[in-house]
């Protein structure tokens, strides 16, 4: 058995990758013909390059959060409505149910206002970020909400159980005959519009 | 175009490379296009088994961090609340749980399509896999074994020691 201490997970600065970042992302979106806003926080150390989409059932507010001297991405894909407070309990279950089977992305969920995520992020270090790894990751936090999305509005508007979204989700792959790992396919971005 | 990437399994052979390195005693397994490295940790706030998954044939790389440690049924929804607050402050990987046994793991995950996995990252990943279960460990434990609610204890471990949050790398989205 190894013992491991405690090491600080210390920022790499890494400014020759600075611009790249930024750049790989804006390939992306620019390659996709998307268009984006760009904003910045913190006094520059964070670009914000902002974007609909249109991720079946939902349009998706997505941000593509650059830390600039932290040198990382995350992508955060948002829903257009919250949980109200009697069901959040119920969405936290079917939610948790979710994030075990995703790789790449995570839902995140603000227990006290109800608002849920799609996020995915990295730090590369010295290594490039590529537009490949871009769109992976935004293929990725899309089609986790593309795949559990339903199973939550069931629960909001259709009065189901965590447990019986659950099972109507699983019952949905078995229909598909294909088991849908959100996170596997490499992205073909063709079922997703920005507004 | 590193040599590396020259390597047909070039993720694998980092992770090896790094683990070798670290001084890590690990075995390997090869399985549905795996290769994973897994090996016993002992942190401040418990043991664990790690595993870190190279997926060559994807282009990804995942370290894998399991508690021995199951929740009971009865205190699974209460575990998952406290773990959804923990999880909305953490800014890479997550800690999962298998609701249906009550698993524990704690996961960071990197795709390096078209890239290629460096040290530092393979780094940077097992600190946060590591570092997130342990900081959010005893709390969880004293839910599932003690009569905590998930909400104080979020706030418990919200408050814990200033250093600790940024050994961990904690960071706000």
């Amino acid at each position: 058995m190894s013992t491991r201490k405690q090491d600080s997970q210390q920022p790499t600065p890494a400014p020759a990758q600075q611009s790249t970042l930024v750049d790989s992302v804006k390939a992306y979106l620019d390659d996709k013909g998307w268009s984006y806003e760009q904003s910045e926080r913190d006094e520059g150390e964070r670009v914000l390059l902002t974007t609909r989409i249109h991720v079946e059932p939902v349009v998706s507010r997505t941000v593509f959060d650059i830390g600039v001297s932290r040198n990382r991405l995350g992508i955060f894909a948002y829903v257009p409505f919250t949980v109200p407070e009697d069901q959040r309990m119920a969405v936290m279950e079917y939610l948790t149910r979710a994030n075990y089977r995703l790789f790449l992305a995570k839902f995140e969920f603000d227990l006290n206002d109800g608002e849920w995520r799609a996020v995915c992020t990295v730090i590369p270090e010295d290594s490039a970020l590529t537009v490949a790894m871009v769109r992976r990751m935004r293929h990725d936090v899309h089609s986790a909400i593309e795949h559990y999305a339903p199973g939550m509005l069931a629960i909001m508007y259709g009065r189901q159980t965590a447990q019986q979204a659950w099972q109507a989700m699983l019952d949905r792959e078995a229909a598909e005959e294909s088991v849908e790992e959100s996170d596997t396919a490499e992205a073909p971005d063709a079922e997703t519009t920005t507004e | 175009m590193t040599s590396e990437k020259e390597s047909p399994r070039p993720i694998a052979e980092a992770v090896q490379k790094y683990l070798d390195q670290e001084g890590w005693n690990y075995e390997i397994d090869e399985r549905d296009g795996l290769t994973m490295y897994g090996a016993g940790v002992t942190l401040p706030n418990g043991e664990f088994r790690s595993s870190f998954d190279a997926d060559d044939g994807r282009e990804r790389f995942g370290v894998y961090v399991y508690s021995a440690i199951y929740i009971p049924e009865a205190k699974r929804l209460a575990v998952a609340e406290y773990l959804t607050r923990v999880n909305y402050t953490r800014y890479l990987g997550k800690i999962e749980m298998d609701l249906d046994d009550g698993e524990i793991r704690s996961v960071a995950t990197v795709t390096v399509a078209d890239s290629h996995l460096s040290q530092a990252m393979i780094n940077s990943l097992e600190n946060a896999a590591h570092f997130n279960l342990n900081d959010a460990y005893p709390w969880m434990m004293a839910i599932a074994f003690g009569e905590l609610t998930p909400q104080a204890a979020f706030e418990s471990y919200q408050g814990r020691d200033e250093k600790e949050a940024a050994a961990s790398g904690e960071v706000s989205a």
